[in-house]
Parts: structure tokens; sequence; C-alpha cells
């Protein structure tokens, strides 16, 4: 370098004079440090863009600086960015239309849904919520559960969240109460991938209707047990397989059993020995849906004293297949 | 489907993933039209990471697999 420096500068001296050299010398001083700056801001921005694809800076030493240039890492990685920010517009279209298919079926079912973040604070909601609890729409995202349904600043005794909370898991709460109504209540954990609880989805479903329905019905089923029991005459409600379902207090009295007594009762228990065959037939055709008029059998107590009775027995059904017989007796000879 | 193999045997992070991106930004077409699968074998343990990642934030699908005393890193359509 100096052997080919030396004669340059003697020559520039003679053609130019000292100060040409110190020109030239300042310039290609100038022009080597603004090379280095833009090799260091390639360096700078390359490592930036590395770091966002998760991967290690370039080595000091490496590469060198014309392949730095001519790798064009800058150029590589603006192009994959491209390709990301499209990837990421065509999931978020994704995301937009399944949240809006997500609201939809929100909207749309007639159970109240919404979900709570891990604080109880409330994030999302339907419509039929807001009906079902009577609750305002208005900053119900800045209120937690207790506050919006309960009207309470601490969790309300059995609160699903709560449980859903402590336990990780799933909760099915079968009859829930608020305000004299009944709800059937699914809480259901989100987790991260840590296994963390970060949100849960409460749904509520009104089952008031049914539960005065169901207590309607039961009311009904014991006053008629309440008939039958005090009926005078001996009544019988038997199973398929022959077991006992229900029999009456004369029917207890007749036949000499007590109530615990009955559960291990069949049919062809308390029928005396000649006239089971008979009874046996019966009980067949009944089962095959024929229909039977008067009934004549002799019934065995559990003393072994025949009890001639006569009755009628008719049968029902529950979804086309037998559900019991149902049989009223008087005694005929005692 | 075509295969293209890129051998990166003896190539280092960040070098690895930069090549990488340069064969994947080239031949995103082909891929995309599922007509072209790209197999790169790296001796390198961290690209089975970050070439995968990077991959599958452009919207590719990837599958990596040991193979001998190295890793094959193969991306492809998402959806294949």
């Amino acid at each position: 370098m100096n052997r080919v420096y030396k004669p340059m500068r003697s020559i520039i001296h003679k053609l130019f004079g000292e100060s040409e050299i110190e020109r030239l010398t300042a310039e290609n001083r100038s022009l080597r440090e603004a090379n280095f700056r833009q090799i260091e801001y390639i360096r700078k921005k390359t490592n930036q863009m590395l770091l966002l694809f998760g991967t290690l800076p370039i080595r000091p030493e490496e590469p060198a600086v014309e392949s730095l240039i001519d790798s064009d890492p800058i150029g590589v990685m603006t192009e994959s960015f491209i390709q990301i920010l499209e990837h990421e517009k065509h999931l978020n279209e994704r995301v937009r239309a399944a949240h809006d298919e997500t609201q939809a079926i929100l909207a749309s079912v007639g159970v109240g849904i919404m979900v709570l973040d891990s604080n109880m604070k409330i994030q999302i909601y339907n419509q039929r919520l807001l009906e079902m609890f009577s609750v305002a729409e208005e900053g119900l995202t800045e209120k937690t559960c207790c506050q919006a349904i309960c009207q309470t600043d601490s969790y309300p005794a059995n609160c699903a969240f709560e449980r859903v909370m402590n336990t990780r898991r799933p909760v099915h709460q079968v009859d829930w109460v608020m305000n004299k109504r009944h709800f059937e209540v699914s809480a259901v954990p989100v987790k991260n991938r840590f296994g963390d609880v970060t949100q849960v989805v409460m749904a509520y479903m009104d089952i008031t209707n049914r539960v005065k329905t169901e207590l309607h019905l039961r009311e009904k089923e014991q006053m008629y047990l309440d008939v039958f029991e005090n009926a005078g005459e001996m009544v019988q409600c038997v199973a398929p397989d022959g077991s006992f379902i229900f029999v009456n207090r004369l029917w207890r009295e007749n036949l000499g059993y007590s109530s615990d007594e009955i559960s291990g009762l069949k049919i062809w228990n308390i029928i005396a020995p000649e006239s089971r065959s008979v009874c046996m037939e019966h009980f067949g055709s009944l089962m095959k849906g024929e229909r039977l008029s008067e009934v004549e059998t002799v019934f065995f107590s559990k003393e072994c004293k025949e009890l001639p009775v006569k009755g009628h027995v008719t049968i029902s059904y529950s979804d086309g297949k037998p559900l019991a017989t149902f049989g009223m007796f008087h005694v005929t000879n005692t | 489907m075509e295969l293209k193999y890129i051998d990166m045997r003896g190539q280092v992070c960040p070098a690895t993933l930069i090549s990488a991106l340069r064969e994947i930004n080239s031949h995103k077409d082909a891929i995309k039209a599922e007509t072209l699968k790209l197999v790169f074998i790296t001796s390198n343990r961290d690209s089975t990471v970050t070439i995968p990642k990077s991959a599958e934030n452009m919207g590719y699908a990837t599958k990596v697999s040991e193979e001998d005393a190295s890793y094959r890193i193969e991306i492809f359509a998402a959806g294949l």
C-alpha cells in the first residue's frame, strides 16, 4: 500500500501542492467514517428486526462489511414482515367474523350468558341476561357479577364463580335461587396455557316455571296418594317385573305386610298357589296391551291366609312401553 | 408436489434464519399454491425454533423432525 501511496503522494504534491493532499486525506477520512456509520446503522436495524424474529443479533465480527450489504438482511426481513402483516390481516378478519358469529349466537339463545374475568368483572353479556335479572346495561362492564346480579360486594352462598375459581373445574348448579326465581347455572373456566383460570363463562337458564310445575305435580301426586292410601278398596301398583310400586293401607292390613316389606315382594308372592297360573296369564295379557274385564282371584297373606278378591286392573304406558299395572280390589268372602 | 432441499448445515443463527426467510420469500407463491414444499436441513438446534415460528407467523405450516445428526424443517402451505 505504501509502495503505491508514496509515489502517488509525490506526484500529487508536485502537481497540486500540499494543500490538495490534505484536502483529499480529509475527504477520504470523512468517506470512511460515513461508510462506517452506514454499516453500523444497517447492523443496528438488522439486529432490531432479528430480535423481533426471536433470534440472535449479528455477531460484531461477522458478517464482513461487504457481505452485510450484499445479503440485504433488512430487505429480506421486510419482505417477511409484509407476509406476517398480510397473514395477521387475514387472521383479524377471521377473528372479527368469529366474534360476529359469537355475538349472534349469544343474542339468539334463550339462556342468559356472561363472561367474567378472574376478578369477577363482567366482560361480555347477552340481552337475555339483562332481561333475566332486570339489570341496566349502562356501566355493566364496570361491575362485578356480585354487584350486578346479586347486588352485594361479596360472594353469595354457594357462588358458582367462586367454586370455579377454587376448583378450576366446571360447575353445574341445578337450582340456584335469586329473588324468588330459580336458575340452572353452568359455570365453565377458560384457562391460559399455564392452566390458570383467566375467565369464567356463566350461563343461566330460568327454570322457575319448571320448578313450579314440578312442585304442583308433586302436590297433586301426594294428593292422589293420600286418596288411594285411605281408599276403601285394596289398591296396588305393579311394575312390569312384578315388583310393587305402591300398595295402600288396606292392602297392607289385609295381607299383613308392613311398608318396609313391600319392596322385597313380587306379585306372585301374594297370589294363592292355585290362582297363580291364571293370574300370570292375566298379567301377561295386560303387558301385551289387552284389556281385562273384572278379575277374580285369591290373594295369599303373609300368614298364608287365603283372601278371595274381585276387582279391576288397568295398565299404563310410557313411550309405548308398559309402565305399571294399577289394580283395585275388594274382598269378596272372608 | 415438488420438494426443494436447502442444506444449511454449518450455518448458525442468525444467518440460518435470514437464509431461510430469503428462500421462503422467493418461493411464497409456489408454496401457497401448494406446488412446492421447502425442506431445510440444519445442524443448528436454535433454528428448529426460530425458522418454524417465523414461518408460522407468516401463515405457513411447518414440521420439524430429527434426521441422522441434523434437523429437517419442512415449510408448506397451511391447510395441507
